[in-house]
């Protein structure tokens, strides 16, 4: 049994508009020591996915499903149970650093407070355990640092001491939600490097979020793509970038600028788009999500779930769609032309 | 006139000579001179019509102040800048507002830009109002025009903006920005808000407006392949100076300043597997009490002696492409 499960995961917020799905039976598992990378746009359910896990859902959301961790139904515990999990097996960093640390509390107090609360250490075991943990994210004098407040720190160091917190209890699962999206991209580059070397050296499993396909390919072992709140294509990093089974993950692909194209001054090529937009989640068709920005959809799509294919015979890369041979074909082609 | 004459010498539109720009913090104690930010340390470039510049560089390095000094939004501490000839900090403020037809800017957060009391069709027409002289009847016609050409329909102009996504928003900003006919479009951070999918509609709706007007852009980025799509040319910023100006397609095959290249290969590639790159230690530097050398020597991995002391100027390493660094020489062999 893997450690964590997420089986036909459903998030329903109900908004003023009726009620919106912003996750639709999502189901993934994870291993210890596995990195799974989600990736999508905004509003596409991966960090009510995130928020899920943790039970941190806003009080108009509803889950159903299930959310096993190490063979504990989540779902099931109550919220005192919860506290003892959060922050302690599963943790979080979030996007933005400025603002995910309180401003009135020392650094020191904000690394520690997790293993005072989970680990019963005394003050002083956990002041020192912090000076190692800031030390490890690559903090310069971790032991002054802890009497720093958030805004003496520049925004790479906050979210090192973010990185840090999250840590602190050695958790099984850690989610990075968008870690770097608020960070210079050489600052990215280190912050990158930091969780991808934390992760191989305690073994423990990361969901990593992020709407950057980049940061996505270098850093996670297997991806899975969600649009509209439903996972469209699953797999390992090499074999989803190789294939790009799902029309939404072909177009996704397409759409981003890449960098030594030759860009404008050689051939003024334009970038693919998606055409429309990305839907609000009140109004998505009750079969595929991408039903109505799909130039490969037909009626059928809209109204149908879509079924999950293999995909290339490659260990566990699915896809959700009901053409998958339309949009293969036309990779392949794409190919041939290039 | 002398426009033929000025056609045939160079046509550029904007002109920026030796731009300086401090910001004086307030005093922390009575006996020391208060500390100053250097936020653009003699920056100069030009663009000619019909072309556009990137520029890229880091949060803190000036770039935004850079957009803001082009559009006389800052005074200017030294130096100047020329838009279509015209020096704008020796104009009259009449003469200045009357000047800003010229040149318009579209800003980072289309949700902050646009004012949500305001019908479209009123936001897109301010500009027109306040720098154009137009009767009621050419002002709707302008409006209907620019909402056109952006990719909106007719009936978007009764809506507000709360009734529109982000890259619409965007297009929006960028209508308002075109009705005034400017030469010169100066865009800071345009798509850095939107979506992929999105981003790549705004980016391929830049080019045709430029390929149908004939704009001129002054764009500035963090995102670098964003930039190597839309410009022609491209600035690297560094703490207030730029460090490498040349043909995009030049600087981003063969990068000659060490922070150009650091930065290049921190982009992550949508190639899957985890890299081994050099990696640039350390943050920025602050931007407040420069070092007297090259601003980039504590981070730089090939820093030598002679980058403490003296501050490397832009120099050819080959045609149109400049690089400030001690040992351009040696890059390029």
């Amino acid at each position: 049994m893997a450690l964590l499960e997420v089986k036909n995961l459903d998030v329903t917020l109900a908004t003023s508009r009726g009620p919106a799905r912003a996750v639709r039976n999502l189901s993934f598992d994870l291993d210890r020591g596995q990195t799974l990378g989600i990736v999508g746009e905004s509003g596409c359910g991966k960090s009510m996915t995130a928020l899920a896990l943790l039970g941190l859902l806003p009080e108009n959301g509803v889950t159903t499903g299930s959310i096993s961790l190490g063979g504990q139904d989540l779902l099931a515990l109550d919220e005192d149970a919860m506290c003892g999990v959060r922050g302690n097996r599963i943790s979080m960093i979030f996007q933005e650093p400025m603002t995910s640390l309180n401003p009135l509390h020392t650094i020191g107090r904000q690394v520690t407070e997790p293993m005072l609360i989970h680990q019963g250490m005394t003050r002083d075991e956990a002041r020192a355990e912090a000076v190692r943990l800031l030390e490890r994210v690559g903090i310069a004098s971790a032991r002054q640092r802890l009497d720093n407040y958030p805004h003496q720190l520049s925004g790479g160091q906050r979210q090192r001491v973010m990185i840090a917190m999250a840590l602190s209890c050695k958790p099984d699962v850690l989610i990075a939600d968008e870690p770097t999206t608020a960070l210079d991209v050489t600052i990215q580059g280190q912050i990158l490097d930091l969780i991808a070397d934390l992760v191989s050296e305690s073994g423990m499993a990361l969901i990593l979020i992020s709407h950057d396909l980049g940061v996505i390919a270098e850093t996670v072992d297997r991806v899975l793509v969600m649009y509209g709140g439903a996972g469209v294509e699953t797999g390992p990093t090499a074999s989803l970038f190789q294939h790009l089974a799902h029309p939404y993950t072909q177009g996704l692909f397409a759409a981003v600028p890449k960098l030594g194209s030759g860009g404008k001054g050689k051939s003024r090529t334009r970038l693919s788009t998606i055409p429309g937009l990305v839907p609000e989640l009140a109004d998505l068709p009750p079969g595929c999500t991408f039903a109505d920005r799909c130039d490969l959809a037909d009626d059928k799509c809209a109204g149908t779930m879509p079924t999950v294919h293999d995909v290339a015979n490659d260990a566990g890369h699915r896809v959700a769609c009901l053409k998958p041979d339309d949009a293969k074909s036309r990779m392949a082609t794409s190919e041939a032309g290039a | 006139m002398t426009d033929t004459q000025v056609e045939a010498v160079v046509d550029d539109v904007v002109r920026a000579t030796n731009v300086v720009r401090h910001y004086t913090l307030p005093r922390e104690s009575l006996f020391r001179p208060p500390a100053v930010v250097q936020a653009l340390n003699g920056v100069s470039f030009s663009i000619s019509r019909g072309r556009s510049l990137g520029v890229v560089g880091e949060s803190g390095c000036g770039k935004s102040t850079l957009a803001r000094c082009v559009m006389a939004l800052e005074p200017l501490d030294g130096g100047r800048v020329e838009i279509e000839g015209a020096h704008l900090e020796g104009l009259t403020p009449d003469a200045l507002r009357d000047k800003r037809r010229d040149f318009q800017m579209v800003f980072q957060d289309p949700f902050g830009s646009l004012d949500p009391r305001q019908k479209v069709a009123r936001i897109v027409a301010e500009p027109l109002e306040a720098l154009e002289n137009l009767g009621r009847a050419e002002r709707l016609e302008r409006v209907a025009e620019v909402i056109a050409s952006v990719g909106l329909k007719p009936t978007d102009i009764d809506k507000f903006p709360h009734e529109f996504s982000g890259g619409q928003r965007q297009r929006i900003a960028i209508a308002r920005a075109l009705a005034t006919r400017p030469t010169l479009i100066v865009a800071d951070e345009p798509v850095s808000a939107l979506d992929v999918s999105v981003q790549a509609q705004v980016l391929n709706l830049l080019q045709d407006l430029q390929d149908q007007f004939g704009v001129t852009y002054l764009m500035i980025s963090h995102d670098l392949a964003v930039v190597e799509y839309v410009c022609d040319e491209v600035a690297v910023m560094y703490l207030g100076s730029i460090v490498e100006h040349g043909p995009a397609v030049e600087v981003f095959a063969n990068p000659v300043h060490p922070y150009t290249r650091a930065l290049l290969e921190a982009v992550p590639q949508l190639v899957p597997g985890r890299k081994k790159r050099l990696r640039l230690s350390g943050n920025v530097q602050s931007p407040i009490d420069l070092p007297v050398g090259c601003a980039f020597a504590d981070r730089c991995p090939q820093v030598e002696a002679r980058c403490r002391e003296g501050r490397p100027v832009l120099e050819d390493v080959s045609r149109g492409h400049k690089s400030a660094c001690f040992l351009n020489a040696r890059q390029t062999t």
